[in-house]
């Protein structure tokens, strides 16, 4: 537990004796939470108990070269009369020798072609997701294209303008 | 279920993942009447010891049967085939076949008729290099029919495709324009369809021999679309190379004049272009 603010989210979990850490507010607010991946499976689930019946958006991205990877979910809840939903922000992050992350499709369907882009473009392979395959890039391609050590083959349609 | 009839070629995406060999296959297709055809096939092997005859066939229109028959360096069994305002003609289809398995038991075998003795491997290899001649193409089968083609294989093919170069994974018919999907173990390079540059016979050759080492340089590699546009940009890099250092140029009368691979300029070589090897 680090010395940053804690919103209510991390607060329970510190009371479930759940080990995270929390990353402060962004600029607008939202709650964000660095969850490791073999908890995240149920935290997903209790968050959905809860009430966060939306993912929002699911991205990752590479965290620095060397580094490791990060796969961020955001999460809220839409319900009817509500008009300032509650968010919060949880990144889980993977090692770069073999990024694997539980899969939250099942909990969420917005999950399937996000998580499959994250999969194609930096190269986190998802834990049971049904179709884990490139959706962006050619399906015979080679390389994570958003790594920050990816280079891009020379490929002759990439050109310079005459 | 058998092929559907030949179609229209309109090259799509395709994967196959599959670790099958390697081999090329190459004709060239120009769309303008009027404009000249090659054709030949022709067979090597990367390990490239002993190799088929060739036999050459070639559609041309009528001017340049006298060049046809005065290039020398083809093989004497030479056809000639005219076809006369067809727009589809084609030209050198070529083969070359490397599995990456069977490369090494044919270098073994290939070993005691050569007259290099039995060294390690390495430089048998480089001997029989060396004493390859240029590449040729694998031989025609007339045979062959449109396969795998249909719906049920999903109509796809493996291929890359940019202006000037077009490599399939299937052996191509180069006058019946028999598409056989299931001989992925052949490439079929079609050079410069749309005729933006003027070919002759040397610059094509030279542009084989680069495809050849090119296939022969990705021998092992999975057979993908990957690698296939690997192999179609190196070539066509090549191609770069060569018109920038002169040896082919634009074709003026092409319909399509676009200076693709850049305007002409004066005093200008490869020697300017970054990614010339």
């Amino acid at each position: 537990m680090k010395t940053m603010q804690q919103g209510w989210l991390s607060n329970w979990l510190v009371k479930h004796e759940v080990v995270h850490r929390s990353l402060g507010f962004d600029h607008r607010g939202i709650e964000t939470l660095q969850i490791k991946a073999g908890d995240w499976d149920s935290i997903a689930v209790i968050l959905y108990v809860y009430g966060y019946n939306y993912l929002r958006s699911q991205c990752a991205y590479d965290v620095a070269p060397g580094g490791s990877l990060a796969s961020v979910y955001h999460l809220t809840r839409i319900q009817y009369s509500i008009d300032n939903p509650e968010e919060v922000c949880i990144k889980v992050f993977a090692q770069k020798d073999n990024p694997r992350i539980p899969s939250v499709f099942w909990i969420w369907r917005s999950a399937d072609f996000q998580e499959r882009e994250s999969y194609d473009m930096v190269g986190i392979s998802y834990d049971n997701h049904p179709r884990l395959k490139r959706i962006l890039m050619p399906e015979s391609w080679i390389g994570w294209p958003l790594r920050k050590d990816y280079i891009t083959p020379n490929f002759y349609e990439i050109q310079d303008a005459h | 279920p058998k092929g559907s009839p030949r179609k229209q070629f309109a090259p799509r995406p395709a994967a196959s993942g599959e670790n099958s060999p390697l081999s090329t296959h190459k004709r060239d297709g120009p769309v303008s009447c009027g404009s000249r055809a090659r054709q030949r096939q022709i067979h090597s092997r990367p390990s490239g010891t002993r190799r088929s005859l060739p036999s050459q066939a070639r559609n041309r229109d009528h001017q340049s049967m006298a060049t046809a028959a005065a290039s020398s360096f083809l093989s004497p069994a030479a056809k000639f085939a005219l076809q006369s305002r067809c727009p589809s003609a084609k030209t050198a289809p070529r083969s070359v076949r490397f599995p990456p398995v069977r490369a090494q038991q044919e270098v073994k075998e290939e070993e005691p008729a050569a007259t290099v003795p039995p060294l390690q491997e390495e430089q048998a290899t480089a001997a029989a290099a060396a004493a390859k001649g240029p590449a040729q193409s694998l031989p025609r089968q007339p045979l062959a029919e449109s396969k795998n083609m249909g719906r049920e294989y999903g109509s796809q093919w493996l291929s890359c495709t940019t202006r000037h170069v077009r490599i399939y994974a299937a052996y191509i018919d180069p006058e019946t324009n028999a598409f056989d999907q299931t001989q992925t173990d052949k490439l079929t390079l079609m050079l410069d369809p749309t005729e933006e540059f003027v070919w002759t016979d040397e610059t094509c050759q030279m542009v084989y021999n680069e495809f050849q080492d090119l296939v022969d340089h990705y021998e092992g590699a999975p057979l993908s679309e990957y690698t296939l546009r690997l192999i179609g940009s190196d070539l066509e890099h090549y191609i770069r190379k060569l018109l920038y250092d002169g040896e082919i140029k634009y074709n003026m009368r092409s319909r399509v004049l676009n200076f693709s691979m850049g305007k002409p300029r004066v005093k200008f070589n490869s020697s300017q272009m970054p990614d010339v090897k």
